[in-house]
């Protein structure tokens, strides 16, 4: 036997109160001149027999409600009863739950989540009304889901477990122990860690055992058969916007975080097809890349996914990344209407049909005047890319005009080749906001080709996957071009990104430099496109190179397939009249409708909390009766791969300062608790019984009162 | 401070006393000549019997009809009316000084008996009051003038009630006077022994006398409103304290009153005596109305 509050006994000489009372109201009673003396008389001389003994009856009974009460709320634990409840001496229950994707780890089909939530489940479920509990989740946004609550209907805790998900969060099981012990007086609290041994959750586990520890302390820790963990940590398509019947290159980066090395099968999933696989050898710790080609044969909307065989986490075995594909690209070439023949290497090759033919390039309006005047805003409506030489007229109406195009989506490529006046680029381009770097010295020309120095390609540097094949000569030997003409591109090394950078020269210096202005891009050539500036007309990788040149500038005619957590979902509509409605759905969720803002002639569908997690999304067009899918990809940092077990020394020292309980199921928690301070509630019979004894006050009470005569 | 003629007996009250009339509601022996039926018998116009003529009865009282009939002489009979003698008992025991508010029992009393001094005077009838105290008696004879009346007043507010009740003692010897019959009111809270006061009460009913028992209550006293101790200070004792703890007495306290009003009742309708309840807050004029009314409206016996 013992008192669950037993604080409130402290109450107990409050019962006395009644006696108190009587004896005061006894010693100060009212006064009052009586007439009707003879009938008083009368009246006493029958109660007199019996006045003692009502008194008596009456203030035991007045002594004793209060008294039930302070005892019911002190409740009484029956020891004999072990097996029906658990009650802990009325101390607060807390309850931190590791709701991080580590916790979807687990053995034979049942995760550590799946254990922890039937654990948990079970807890609460033995626990008596009336015991308070806080629980503290460590999900992305850690804090107290439940605080200082009551035990009441079970179903409106089951119902809250039930709503409790895991996410990719980097939880800190240190960070929650120092909030429970800021929040509560940690060494009258039993606490209840449901979180596995992840040694990225434990992290500064000495800042934490540093304190006092808690009156108890159980940690469920469900085992699991391995902590080698591999994860897909990223899967990028060379392009996002790729031409139908071209190879489309899928990079792929895998994680092993283990002690061991080990070789890993990845699966390459075209539109969730297997179309190959491939085995990666991994060092421990260690992130390798792989790549695989993959050609679409439609336009419009697919994805690309990689996927592992099946470990110990299953969440991080899969990535997936979205892309667009188009039958075609629109390119417009802006020349200089006096250019030179030599600076028209490009008009050659597309008289020769070439770009067409082979890489389904459409050019339009093969020269066209940079004449003040001559270009209106109706002559870029359906190009995707515009290409600018020469720039003896390039004025600033034009510049705003391409800059307002690049702002819409559209891609500038500005080929800086031997008839190119800097200042003016600097200055026009420059002031426009369009120019990736300034366009530094120039070599002084050289007209004889036996002396002329020159500069290659180098091999290395490739920021961006879009031109990363170069670096493995699968796209030709970049690096035998010689280039005989070129501008220094003077950048601000702190502001870009490296990746900006896309094709570097031998010595380290931008060849090929990229800038992002709003959803275009623009692309600036350090050199030219024709055989006098460099031999990279005469190469085999020349092909190549225009090919990714222009998809690399016309990408931003879409916004990207491929988004990071939380990062905005963006959707430009391409026919916004015939759009009856658009909705975003994530796997395994509900559809969500998406608002549209209009801007111009364009119109976007926009869902700006983005994912929490990993996975695979589609954007839902419906127009008429025709349904569209565009499909994206979300890839997470995969924060909680890592499945690296805690230093168990470091463990076993905690678990021997704080007398940890630690057990592997609900099972197990229950018969550690029950082996505790288990028992058997009284307080609802003292209750009954101050229930009870009211009304039999009231009713001997009545027996002597009368409301009227 | 004592009450005044004008609060015992206000305008109000003598106008709205104006236009009643307090009849006997039986044969009452009077000296003068009044509206009440006598038995004996005299000048009226109210025909009894015939006798044979006496010598010395009047000639003009011979009913010539009948003695020619008859051939006898016979003298015509009529019934004498009388006036009403009107005699107040008033307890003046100290339980009637009990207040509820402003109003004791005793103030009450008095303003009923002034009410009814100034209806019998006003219908010419004649007013006697006697107000009894432990060892004292203050009495005045009957009379019928205004001076009278202002008498029977000044008596009564020149004196206060005090001492135990010792009502027996006087009836008793208001029955040994033999008064002549008339009209008894007796005003009491009939705070005490029931049986021996009944008793003398019955005689002077058997007596002759129309014997009307006013009971003056107190609302407080028949409530009994308490939640808590008290320390009750009985008025008739000393002023000797009674503490309780009222919370177990209410109920029996109201069975036990009940049950001594229920005794005067019964006895009252066993005796065909009229019992008038009336409580110390109400005004007297209102409650002598309402039982006048009664009166009026069950007739004579």
């Amino acid at each position: 036997m013992s008192w669950s509050a037993s604080s409130v006994l402290w109450y107990v000489p409050l019962s006395l109160l009644p006696v108190i009372i009587y004896y005061w109201m006894r010693r100060h009673p009212v006064t009052y001149r009586w007439g009707a003396q003879y009938v008083l008389n009368r009246a006493l001389l029958k109660l007199k027999r019996k006045i003692i003994n009502e008194h008596v009856i009456l203030l035991a009974l007045r002594v004793l409600i209060p008294l039930m009460l302070i005892l019911g709320f002190a409740r009484l634990v029956m020891h004999e009863h072990r097996e029906r409840q658990i009650v802990h001496s009325g101390v607060h229950r807390v309850i931190i739950l590791d709701a991080s994707y580590s916790m979807l780890t687990g053995n034979t089909g049942q995760t550590r989540w799946d254990v922890a939530l039937q654990a948990l489940e079970q807890l609460m479920s033995s626990w008596g009304r009336g015991e308070s509990w806080s629980l503290y989740v460590m999900d992305d946004e850690p804090g107290w889901l439940v605080e200082y609550a009551v035990i009441g209907k079970s179903e409106e805790h089951a119902e809250k477990l039930r709503a409790l998900k895991t996410c990719e969060s980097p939880a800190s099981l240190v960070k929650a122990i120092l909030e429970t012990r800021e929040r509560f007086v940690f060494k009258d609290i039993d606490l209840f860690l449901l979180a596995d041994d992840q040694a990225l959750t434990w992290k500064g586990l000495a800042d934490a055992t540093a304190g006092g520890a808690p009156r108890n302390t159980y940690w469920l820790n469900p085992p699991i058969p391995s902590h080698a963990n591999t994860a897909i940590t990223q899967v990028e398509a060379s392009c996002e916007r790729s031409l139908k019947g071209h190879p489309t290159r899928i990079f792929v980066k895998v994680k092993h975080f283990s002690e061991r090395a080990r070789d890993v099968v990845i699966e390459f999933l075209q539109d969730g097809e297997v179309v190959g696989k491939k085995t990666v050898s991994l060092h421990p710790g260690l992130e390798g890349e792989t790549f695989f080609d993959m050609r679409f044969e439609s336009s419009g909307s697919h994805y690309a996914a990689a996927r592992l065989s099946a470990d110990v986490l299953r969440y991080d075995d899969m990535h997936t990344a979205g892309l667009e594909v188009e039958d075609e690209l629109n390119v417009l070439l802006l020349q200089d209407e006096d250019s030179k023949p030599h600076e028209t290497s490009w008009k050659i090759l597309v008289q020769l049909d070439l770009l067409q033919d082979v890489l389904e390039i459409k050019p339009a309006h093969l020269v066209f005047s940079l004449q003040q005047g001559a270009c209106t805003p109706e002559n870029f409506v359906d190009q995707d890319v515009v290409l600018i030489e020469g720039s003896r007229t390039l004025e600033d109406g034009l510049a705003a005009l391409l800059s307002d195009f690049v702002k819409r989506g559209g891609g500038l490529v500005l080929v800086a080749g031997l008839g190119v006046d800097k200042q003016t680029w600097n200055s026009v381009l420059g002031t426009a906001g369009l120019l990736p770097a300034e366009l530094g010295e120039e070599p002084v020309w050289d007209f004889n080709p036996s002396t002329r120095e020159y500069k290659r390609p180098g091999y290395h540097g490739f920021g961006d996957a879009g031109f990363r094949a170069f670096a493995t000569h699968e796209a030709g030997r970049i690096g035998e071009a010689q280039f005989f003409h070129w501008f220094d591109l003077v950048y601000d090394e702190d502001r870009t990104d490296p990746r900006d950078i896309l094709i570097r020269f031998d010595d380290h210096r931008p060849l090929l430099m990229r800038k992002k202005v709003q959803l275009g891009r623009v692309l600036l050539l350090a050199s030219g496109l024709n055989g006098l500036d460099n031999t990279l007309p005469v190469r085999e990788t020349y092909l190549p190179f225009l090919y990714r040149l222009f998809r690399e500038a016309a990408a931003g005619k879409i916004y990207p397939r491929t988004l990071k957590t939380g990062e905005p979902v963006r959707y430009r509509i391409p026919s916004p009249e015939g759009l009856d409605a658009l909705a975003l759905q994530f796997e395994g969720e509900t559809p969500i409708p998406l608002s549209t803002t209009r801007t111009g002639a364009e119109e976007t569908g926009v869902y700006p909390r983005g994912m929490k997690r990993s996975g695979m999304g589609k954007l839902i067009s419906v127009l008429g009766n025709s349904v569209r899918h565009t499909w994206f990809g979300v890839q997470g940092p995969r924060l909680d791969s890592d499945l690296t077990p805690v230093d168990s020394a470091l463990l076993q020292k905690w678990i021997e300062k704080w007398n940890v309980t630690e057990v592997k199921d609900g099972a197990e928690l229950t018969r550690a608790l029950l082996a505790g301070r288990g028992g058997r509630e009284t307080y609802p019979y003292f209750l009954i019984a101050a229930l009870l004894l009211m009304l039999v006050e009231l009713a001997y009470q009545k027996r002597f009162t009368r409301a009227a005569i | 401070m004592p009450p005044t003629l004008d609060d015992i007996l206000p305008a109000q009250s003598k106008e709205a006393l104006r236009n009643l009339e307090l009849m006997a509601r039986k044969t009452v022996d009077g000296l003068l000549h009044g509206p009440h039926g006598s038995k004996r018998l005299g000048v009226s116009v109210d025909f009894d019997h015939h006798t044979l003529y006496q010598p010395g009865d009047a000639i003009r009282h011979i009913d010539w009809r009948a003695s020619a009939k008859h051939d006898r002489f016979y003298v015509r009979r009529f019934r004498e009316d009388t006036c009403l003698n009107v005699q107040l008992v008033l307890d003046f025991s100290a339980s009637m000084l009990a207040a509820n508010g402003p109003h004791t029992k005793t103030s009450h009393a008095i303003s009923l008996a002034a009410c009814l001094a100034y209806l019998v005077v006003q219908q010419g009838d004649r007013i006697g009051m006697l107000a009894l105290s432990e060892g004292e008696r203050i009495h005045r004879p009957l009379g019928s003038s205004g001076l009278h009346l202002v008498e029977v007043l000044n008596a009564l507010i020149s004196h206060d009630a005090k001492g135990k009740d010792d009502t027996v003692r006087h009836l008793g010897a208001l029955v040994e006077q033999s008064l002549s019959r008339g009209l008894l009111i007796f005003i009491s809270d009939m705070m005490y022994e029931p049986e021996p006061v009944q008793r003398e009460l019955a005689r002077l009913h058997h007596q002759g006398h129309e014997v009307v028992v006013v009971n003056v209550r107190d609302s407080h006293e028949e409530a009994f409103p308490f939640s808590q101790w008290v320390n009750f200070i009985d008025l008739e004792q000393a002023y000797k304290p009674v503490k309780i703890d009222t919370v177990l007495l209410r109920k029996l306290y109201a069975e036990e009153y009940q049950s001594v009003m229920s005794e005067w009742e019964t006895w009252s309708k066993g005796q065909d005596i009229h019992l008038m309840t009336s409580y110390s807050h109400e005004g007297a004029d209102a409650a002598l109305m309402g039982y006048l009314e009664y009166r009026n409206r069950i007739g004579r016996r």
